[in-house]
């Protein structure tokens, strides 16, 4: 469970984030929503402890990143998976090498067992028949697999995705989606997406969180999201013709 | 307002190097990157440092010999400058100002790179010391690999200045071995090393920072690029100054 309270971060004079508060349960997938530059980016990485908020604090499981020493920091971190807008994988290393990676850093396995864990986690994303490739020989949604393969290899208790569907079609989307939640119910880890796509959130938001200009505009889940009178909220969701047509017509039967 | 920026800039690199010189999270990860640091660092900028050393020892042979030329001056002179100007600067300064552009772009596109794909971060959530992961493989690799570049470059230099003398006939190979060993001091060679030990360190810390902190996407790795060249460069003439002072002296 991670807990966040009062976030606020300014970049210069501009206030990104303004005074955010949540609650990000175990084995659900949490959703942070909200148009470009809404500061889901920058909530995200003051979580992950890419930035450090201003002012507020961030919890994992009772434990505060701001008491932390810089060791229990380091050591908090082998708890963190996150899957990145681009995959970041390392294009210096085949698609093994990438989840191996973070084993042959923090493991004690042996060599054989940390080659059978990457396998593993391969197999559990579909993409063992990609493993001596090297990243740039993947698809869009294959690197994302792979991103994904590398973030659970050392078990993590936290899973972070950044717009994981940006740049993928429809259907590879819905399977990242689904890969993610499968992996976040089997087991039972805190995880936190940020995205704009609708389909994800329809399909995966156990626990929605919008975010408009800085602040928490409305939180909720899949099903309260259509029923919402938030207008930002609502001007969001239906800012195509055809999604408001749909719901006017599902109003009116 | 320069001056300012100047300081501020050499504060991030002093951190930055506070974080790279630290002992390495796993030594064997450590030793694999930096052997493949020295063979795309040292052992890839071999050809170059070869043939441009050849070159440019045959060329300072044709030019000493055409312009001290004189009855009252002994032949043997003309090896004598050779060798001094490939040991004392040539085969340090200037090759480390034409490694800085081989080596040091590389460097910087690199990691810059891997900054603007969100590569470095990817390591930092991991909880990796990014900058000593990435950085300080590669300023051992170039550390170990200069005096052996120094080493071939001297021997190049030299080569090109006998191959010259040999086929062109402008002076007897003779006259040049002569010279070549004329009140040969050992101390030049040691001088040059540790100067172009000292100039590794910046070429690799230096264009490692520019790519580190670079911000944006690749015009940013491209301009990053072209800066580390230009202040590896800077530095390197400076230092030289300062070295060639306390070494010589």
């Amino acid at each position: 469970m991670i807990e966040v309270k009062s976030i606020h971060k300014s970049f210069e004079n501009q206030e990104v984030l303004k005074g955010i508060s949540a609650l990000f349960e175990n084995g659900k997938t949490n959703l942070i929503i909200g148009k470009s530059g809404a500061g889901k980016t920058v909530l995200l990485k003051c979580i992950v402890g890419l930035l450090d908020p201003d002012s507020g604090t961030i919890t994992y499981d009772e434990r505060s990143t701001s008491s932390m020493s810089k060791k229990e920091r380091l050591h908090m971190r082998q708890e963190i998976g996150m899957l990145f807008q681009n995959a970041a994988l390392f294009d210096s290393m085949s698609v093994l090498e990438n989840v191996m990676f973070p084993l042959d850093m923090f493991s004690p396995m042996t060599y054989n067992e940390r080659v059978a864990r990457a396998r593993a986690c391969l197999e559990r994303v579909n993409l063992i028949e990609a493993q001596d490739k090297s990243p740039e020989e993947l698809s869009g949604g294959m690197q994302k697999r792979a991103a994904i393969a590398r973030a659970i290899a050392m078990n993590p208790k936290y899973l972070f995705c950044d717009e994981p569907n940006s740049g993928l079609d429809p259907q590879t989307s819905l399977i990242i989606d689904q890969l993610i939640h499968d992996i976040t119910v089997e087991s039972g880890i805190t995880t936190i997406v940020n995205t704009h796509d609708m389909n994800s959130v329809m399909n995966i938001g156990d626990h929605i969180l919008f975010l408009a200009d800085g602040e928490l505009s409305w939180e909720g889940n899949k099903k309260d999201i259509l029923n919402t009178d938030n207008k930002t909220l609502n001007d969001f969701l239906f800012s195509s013709e055809i999604l408001r047509q749909v719901k006017e017509q599902s109003k009116a039967k | 307002m320069f001056i300012i920026d100047s300081i501020k800039t050499f504060g991030r690199y002093l951190v930055l190097m506070r974080r790279v010189l630290s002992r390495p999270q796993r030594w064997r990860i450590f030793f694999r990157q930096m052997l493949h640091e020295i063979y795309q660092l040292g052992v890839d900028s071999i050809p170059i440092v070869l043939l441009i050393s050849f070159f440019i020892g045959a060329v300072i042979c044709i030019q000493i010999k055409l312009n001290i030329e004189s009855p009252w001056m002994p032949k043997m002179v003309v090896g004598y400058a050779t060798r001094e100007i490939l040991l004392l600067e040539f085969s340090s300064s200037i090759m480390c100002l034409i490694l800085s552009g081989k080596v040091g772009s590389n460097i910087t596109s690199e990691i810059g790179s891997m900054r603007v794909t969100q590569q470095i971060d990817a390591l930092e959530i991991m909880g990796v010391n990014s900058a000593n992961f990435l950085i300080l493989p590669k300023i051992s690799a170039l550390i170990s690999m200069m005096p052996i570049l120094v080493i071939f470059s001297m021997a190049a230099g030299i080569a090109g200045a006998f191959a010259i003398g040999k086929f062109t006939g402008i002076m007897t190979p003779q006259d040049l071995i002569v010279g070549l060993q004329y009140e040969f001091n050992q101390w030049y060679i040691w001088c040059s090393v540790i100067k172009a030990i000292f100039f590794a360190f910046v070429i690799t810390s230096v264009a490692s920072f520019y790519g580190y902190n670079v911000k944006g996407g690749s015009i940013e790795v491209g301009k990053a690029s072209t800066n580390a060249v230009v202040s590896c460069s800077a530095l390197i003439l400076f230092s030289d100054m300062i070295l060639t002072q306390l070494l010589m002296q």
